[in-house]
């Protein structure tokens, strides 16, 4: 049944939306994450979750089994979707399994963000002018780089903190996507009874997350976002991005890859592994000691990389932004399932590492880890912007 | 804060059909609360219209009742009309009440006269040919008759009385209770004579009566 037609939703929307956030739709490489919070006397919940991966297109899976060559990939019951996969098959057949779900999120509005670097950020120092001259100018830059016309390039900004105090040329960071892209998201999800609102950034969104759980203090904090195809970097500070950076080489896809190619297992199994709670692993501290397990191995490998750009980015910080340190690291995204990776980073880093979390509204979602849902939370709360 | 990388065209289209939509939300609203709000005045129509119904029902007896009674009038009236019409026709015949008075005034002598003859001068009717021995009715209807002022026509206003009287005294009492009557106001005698009936000696006369209105 269609939540477009059903009177009784229209209703309950009507009657019982001003608790309740927008439905906020994460969609990633591997998945898409949705989750809509509600305010219950000043303090967040997360009211409902849910994720539904991307079914394999037939026609991409030669290609993910000539990237793995390992042969016992062609199993995957579950498919990896690049910006150019997103483009050419859009996201109706993933989507089409969220039109049963119509009961579980409550309203039409939701918003959405693309992860996993599918909308392109960059920070640009422009020189100063008016806001929308800066825009502009943006856009054409963006346009310029991209080889595309501005007529099929959306874009937007937001002013960073200058590092450069006596320079004359501010800061942005930019936010790029094709217009057919978010047109083409914006109507499939209109399709299966969503009106989408806003298409946010990531930055934004992990700000905001991240707000939602610490409140507005003025104390920095560095937000890490793990996804599958990159790891995404935001210094946040009063619910805005100061500094974002995104780390391709740290998407959890590659270290599945290493993984599934150094085991022989398929990317689902290795998924799986990475995954499951053990005891007798407890992240780096435990991997760096055990380099005959070869899982343990990539997963150090993966975490030495990690660390080592966590405290790149905390060097910079403290360089240019020394007001900006982060006084604690909040991790969100898939990464998050990971057993003991908050441990891990704190005991490297010596920075008080958190992950998201927030209290779910009653318990049949079981006790899974909501830092999945953080950039979706964040986008749920979109709904009390006044927009 | 957040960025909007929607399209516009997508945002003001979105944004007209959910003014349109909360436009109709209202429409519908708004529609509900005025139907509520006359609920009170429509439950009273119908109040009224119910007990217009129930009256309408309890009326039809009385109406029927009413024409039965309409009918009964007519039907009285009728009746009352052909009442008056008979009596009017009874009240034309003065005869009876003439024969009335005559016979008061036959009592009030004792009975010792008796008419023989009495009869209108106008007319060739005679109202009483009679020769028997001079008892007059005497019923209380008689009476009743005799007390009403009759106007008589006028082929009926003088009346011609023949009989015989035992004495003269007789005679005089007759015509003094026919004056008293009222009815006639002039009595007279016209002639008597002496004459033997069964060897006694009677008085035969003849009086006329004159009723001059």
């Amino acid at each position: 049944m269609s939540r477009l037609f059903s009177p009784i939703h229209r209703l309950s929307e009507r009657l019982f939306q001003s608790n309740y956030g927008w439905t906020g739709v994460e969609i990633g490489s591997h998945c898409i994450n949705l989750a809509q919070v509600r305010k219950n006397e000043n303090r967040w919940q997360l009211a409902s979750v849910w994720t539904v991966e991307h079914p394999t297109p037939v026609s991409i899976t030669p290609l993910l089994t000539a990237t793995a060559p390992n042969s016992n990939r062609s199993d995957e019951s579950f498919g990896w979707l690049t910006a150019d996969e997103l483009m050419e098959y859009g996201l109706a057949p993933s989507l089409e399994h969220l039109t049963n779900l119509s009961g579980l999120f409550r309203g039409r509005n939701c918003a959405a963000t693309i992860t996993d670097g599918l909308i392109a950020y960059r920070e640009l120092d422009i020189p100063a002018c008016a806001p929308t001259e800066s825009q502009a100018i943006i856009q054409s830059e963006i346009a310029l780089e991209m080889d595309c016309t501005l007529e099929d390039l959306l874009t937007d900004c937001w002013q960073l903190p200058q590092n450069r105090p006596r320079s004359d040329a501010s800061c942005f960071g930019a936010v790029s996507i094709k217009r057919s892209t978010a047109m083409m998201l914006a109507s499939d999800l209109l399709k299966i009874g969503f009106e989408c609102q806003v298409l946010d950034a990531m930055p934004c969104a992990m700000a905001r997350a991240t707000s939602m759980v610490l409140g507005d203090c003025n104390e920095s904090t560095l937000a890490i976002d793990l996804g599958y195809h990159q790891a995404t970097l935001t210094l946040v500070q009063k619910g805005c991005p100061m500094l974002t950076r995104g780390l391709r080489e740290l998407g959890l896809f590659s270290l599945l890859e290493l993984i599934a190619n150094s085991t022989e297992i398929s990317l689902s199994d290795a998924l799986t592994l990475l995954f499951q709670s053990s005891s007798h692993r407890g992240g780096l501290s435990n991997a760096d000691d055990d380099f005959s397990n070869p899982m343990l191995q990539k997963l150090g490998g993966y975490f030495q990389l990690l660390l080592k750009e966590i405290s790149r980015t905390i060097q910079f910080v403290d360089r240019a932004f020394p007001m900006l340190h982060p006084e604690q690291i909040m991790l969100m995204g898939a990464g998050v399932r990971i057993p003991a990776v908050d441990q891990s980073i704190e005991n490297r880093v010596g920075i008080p590492t958190h992950t998201w979390s927030m209290d779910l509204t009653n318990n049949l979602f079981g006790n899974q880890h909501v830092g999945v849902y953080a950039i979706a939370a964040g986008l749920s709360s979109l709904a009390w912007e006044g927009i | 804060m957040h960025v909007n990388l929607l399209p516009s065209s997508f945002v003001w289209r979105r944004l007209f059909f959910k003014r349109l939509r909360q436009w109709g939300f209202a429409f519908s609203a708004i529609s509900i609360v005025l139907l509520l709000g006359n609920a009170k005045l429509l439950g009273e129509w119908w109040t009224g219209f119910n007990k217009l119904q129930e009256s309408k029902t309890a009326e039809f007896p009385i109406r029927q009742r009413q024409q039965d009674l309409l009918k009964e009038t007519k039907e009285t009236a009728a009746i009352e009309q052909k009442l008056q019409q008979l009596h009017s026709a009874a009240s034309q015949d003065h005869s009876t009440a003439i024969l009335g008075i005559v016979a008061k005034g036959v009592h009030a002598t004792g009975n010792t006269v008796q008419i023989q003859e009495m009869q209108f001068l106008d007319s060739s009717k005679p109202i009483v040919t009679s020769s028997g021995t001079g008892d007059a009715p005497r019923n209380s209807a008689t009476q009743q008759i005799a007390s009403v002022e009759l106007k008589l026509p006028a082929s009926e206003r003088q009346l011609s009385l023949r009989g015989i009287a035992i004495e003269s005294e007789s005679i005089s009492t007759l015509m003094q209770s026919l004056e008293e009557s009222g009815v006639f106001s002039k009595v007279e005698l016209r002639s008597t004579q002496e004459r033997l009936i069964l060897d006694r000696s009677v008085q035969e006369f003849q009086l006329e009566c004159i009723n001059l209105e």
